[in-house]
């Protein structure tokens, strides 16, 4: 029988494109995400155990009761993959109960003209700056109270961005696209929103 | 009766107060509506969509702990132990160059 998953209510399933240049990006957004007592999740944090990346996908989305999706990268060579998991969120939230997505772009009315069946809802303009990210994040995922303050996860994300050059580093990759850099920046943005005081601390960890 | 008039023109035009009406008797200012829940709803229940039409509510989350969070990643204590030590060691070198 299949298993059942489900879905978490501090799990976020982050939907960005793995290049280079959206490195600083997906730190702002891990940065941002721990600081505000969420778990970022990522297709990367799943092993490939023959079942194909769509299903794992599928499971991930599956668990996450919000996902961020970015499209910002458009051009040549086109990439399909983040409106098609933006297009899978949608149907989850649709037909499959609670799921709540947020759209990003890099430039303003863009996404208007790209992707016109989205009409009539605001996606967060981050201009590819990760101090918007920072900021658009704190707002949408923003509580009622205990809130972190944008300069503080900024000064956060400073710190885990040299965290991730020593992992890099010590990883030997070129990227920080990889299982296991991915898994230990969401333990280190977590343990630099606990000494800044937004994350309670585990006693046995 | 010209007099009148000019007066009249050269007095400024009365303007009506939101919380006051016709007759100058003071109105009360509409009690602001509780919307605890999501579309308008006035009991507690979570947030369903958010990112939605503009008119949607806000959706409120809920804070991991460390715990959960490391649980959710499957992560062991070691890692976090070695997370740690690479935080800790940044934090002295970014002293011993300041």
């Amino acid at each position: 029988m299949a298993r059942r998953f489900r879905s978490d209510d501090k799990s976020v399933f982050l939907n960005v494109p793995f290049d280079a240049g959206y490195e600083r990006n997906l730190i702002a957004l891990i940065a941002s995400l721990t600081a505000l007592g969420q778990i970022p999740h990522c297709v990367l944090e799943l092993p490939e155990l023959g079942s194909g990346r769509l299903k794992r996908l599928l499971k991930h989305l599956r668990s996450c009761r919000t996902s961020i999706h970015d499209l910002s990268r458009v051009g040549v060579p086109v990439r399909f993959n983040m409106p098609f998991e933006l297009g899978l969120a949608c149907a989850q939230a649709e037909y499959r109960k609670p799921h709540s997505y947020f759209v990003m772009e890099k430039a303003p009315y863009r996404l208007d003209r790209n992707l016109s069946d989205l009409k009539g809802r605001d996606p967060l303009i981050h201009h590819g700056s990760p101090k918007r990210i920072i900021s658009g994040v704190l707002n949408m995922l923003r509580r009622k109270t205990r809130n972190p303050h944008p300069k503080e996860v900024f000064n956060n994300f400073k710190r885990l961005s040299g965290i991730a050059e020593k992992l890099k580093h010590d990883y030997g990759e070129s990227t920080i696209f990889s299982r296991a850099i991915f898994i230990e920046l969401v333990v280190a943005g977590t343990e630099l929103a606990i000494t800044s005081g937004h994350v309670k601390k585990y006693k046995n960890f | 009766m010209m007099q009148k008039l000019k007066k009249a023109a050269a007095e400024p035009k009365r303007v009506m107060s939101a919380a006051s009406t016709k007759n100058g008797a003071s109105r009360k200012p509409a009690k602001a509506k509780s919307r605890v829940g999501t579309n308008g709803s006035t009991t507690r229940k979570p947030l369903l969509i958010h990112g939605g039409p503009r008119s949607k509510a806000v959706h409120v989350t809920e804070k991991a702990t460390a715990r959960e969070i490391y649980k959710a990643l499957g992560v062991k204590s070691e890692t976090v132990k070695r997370v740690q030590q690479i935080i800790r060691d940044l934090e002295a070198k970014s002293w011993q160059v300041d």
